[in-house]
């Protein structure tokens, strides 16, 4: 038999707070000076949370595409300036856009895959849905794209000779920069092959742990879980492509000659 | 006339590099650039291959601006070859063979390269081994063969003779002399050493980012 979930009490949540208090001994008697870290952490969860969960009530309750979308075009900008934040500053500007648009092109493309094609969600915009596989999807592509996008620019950095070779043998910016290109998609993507390769065996992702405890057949889970595994790997590869198509262009000015970060050009 | 830069001026960090430099270089000149380390020889090189541009000043080749070329198009008239070149990872062959996929063309016939390779003094039997195996001295000519697959109409060459003894220097100045008169391009060589045979029939010199030209070798 299995049994569902049931709406935690507060004094429940303050058992789980419990844990937190234990764990604050420990380093208090190791003498390690983490714990007004934990406290502030612990704090700023229940706060973060909190507001959160106020707002996605109203969210739900709305019943509103407008009120969807627009929560859902904050996270995508939110997760955009996460990615910036990673940049050195003189590659921040030029990146605004293709940060942007790849976020909320391989993450939209996906999702209305799954929830229309998939999951024939009715309506489209039903945000019990579209909120959370969103905020799945813009995790895993955040930190694909930074992965990608550092290790691209590093590559630039330290290819220039190479770049500028190809480009003397007439190459063009797109065949010049290609190795950057390829190494940092590599970057990116192997961390969701590595995902995929180890799921199930090393611990119960997110979505089958949330819904076995939400009173699922395991089985039925498993079914979700891989699309779940799917679409994540599948928006990093769409934002990463966009993404490092877009970056590769801002690389070279009008006359194919290759910027560095620290050009005066 | 092949190529002119007219009055080009180079600024980096408030530093002048180069200053004015008006130059004007026929087809078939062969012109060996000396100067200083740090003069600027290697700048005017990249501004002439249009790796980089100019802070003022122009530069025409055939007539016409470079700015109004296809960038990539120029650079395959207008070849530079790097001080410290540097390969593919793979095989001399697949190196050479990369230049005609840049090309959008088949792989060449083996016996093709090992010719071009002969004629800057290299052994064909390189031709399997690892580019970035090669000595210094391999690597520079073979980065010249390379840059010769595209037939280009002017070749920047940036110091080829520092890594060089005199006898493979001599060979290599005598391969480029030969190749130009079969093919009539137009070389630039800048080196800060002295050119161990009569090579050029224009020397210049850089000092004080200004160009002098020297009547004698």
């Amino acid at each position: 038999m299995h049994k569902s979930l049931e709406m935690l009490s507060i004094e429940q949540v303050s058992l789980g707070l419990m844990l937190i208090v234990m764990s604050g001994c420990l380093m208090r008697l190791a003498k390690i000076p983490l714990i007004k870290d934990l406290a502030y952490a612990s704090l700023r969860t229940i706060f973060q949370l909190l507001v959160i969960g106020y707002i996605l009530a109203l969210v739900f309750q709305s019943q509103n595409w407008m009120s969807v979308i627009l929560y859902l075009g904050i996270m995508s900008s939110v997760a955009g300036f996460t990615i910036m934040g990673r940049l050195p500053s003189s590659r921040k500007r030029n990146n605004f856009w293709p940060i942007h648009l790849s976020l909320w092109l391989g993450t939209g493309i996906t999702l209305a895959w799954v929830t229309r094609i998939i999951l024939q969600v009715h309506p489209w915009y039903n945000p019990q849905f579209l909120i959370p596989l969103a905020g799945m999807l813009l995790g895993n592509s955040v930190n694909s794209a930074t992965l990608a996008l550092e290790r691209f620019y590093s590559e630039v950095e330290s290819r220039h000779t190479e770049i500028e070779t190809l480009l003397s043998l007439g190459a063009t910016p797109k065949q010049a920069i290609y190795s950057c290109f390829k190494a940092g998609v590599m970057a990116g993507m192997i961390p969701n092959i590595n995902a995929m390769m180890i799921v199930g065996i090393v611990s119960l992702p997110g979505m089958m742990t949330g819904q076995i405890l939400a009173g699922q057949l395991p089985l039925q889970a498993v079914g979700y879980q891989m699309v779940v595994m799917f679409m994540i790997t599948a928006a990093s590869a769409f934002t990463l492509f966009l993404l490092l198509g877009l970056a590769r262009h801002k690389v070279f000015n009008q006359y194919e000659q290759l910027q560095l970060s620290d050009s005066e050009n | 006339m092949m190529l002119s830069t007219q009055n080009l001026t180079l600024q980096r960090r408030e530093r002048t590099i180069l200053s004015n430099i008006s130059l004007s270089i026929e087809a078939g000149d062969i012109i060996f650039l000396q100067g200083e380390s740090g003069c600027g020889k290697t700048s005017l090189l990249r501004l002439m291959a249009f790796l980089e541009s100019p802070t003022s000043g122009s530069i025409l080749f055939q007539g016409t601006p470079q700015t109004k070329w296809v960038p990539h198009l120029y650079r395959k008239q207008v070849s530079f070859v790097f001080q410290a070149p540097v390969f593919l990872p793979g095989t001399v062959l697949e190196n050479l063979d990369a230049v005609q996929k840049i090309n959008g063309k088949q792989a060449t016939v083996q016996e093709f390269y090992e010719n071009a390779l002969l004629r800057l003094g290299l052994s064909p039997s390189l031709i399997h081994n690892e580019a970035t195996h090669l000595s210094q001295g391999e690597k520079i000519r073979l980065s010249i063969v390379r840059s010769l697959l595209n037939t280009p109409k002017m070749l920047l060459l940036d110091e080829p003779l520092g890594a060089l003894d005199k006898k493979s220097s001599i060979q290599l100045l005598e391969g480029l002399q030969h190749y130009k008169e079969q093919n009539g391009v137009s070389i630039v060589m800048v080196s800060h050493q002295q050119c161990p045979i009569p090579f050029a029939n224009r020397y210049l010199r850089l000092e004080n980012s200004s160009l002098l030209e020297n009547s004698n070798a």
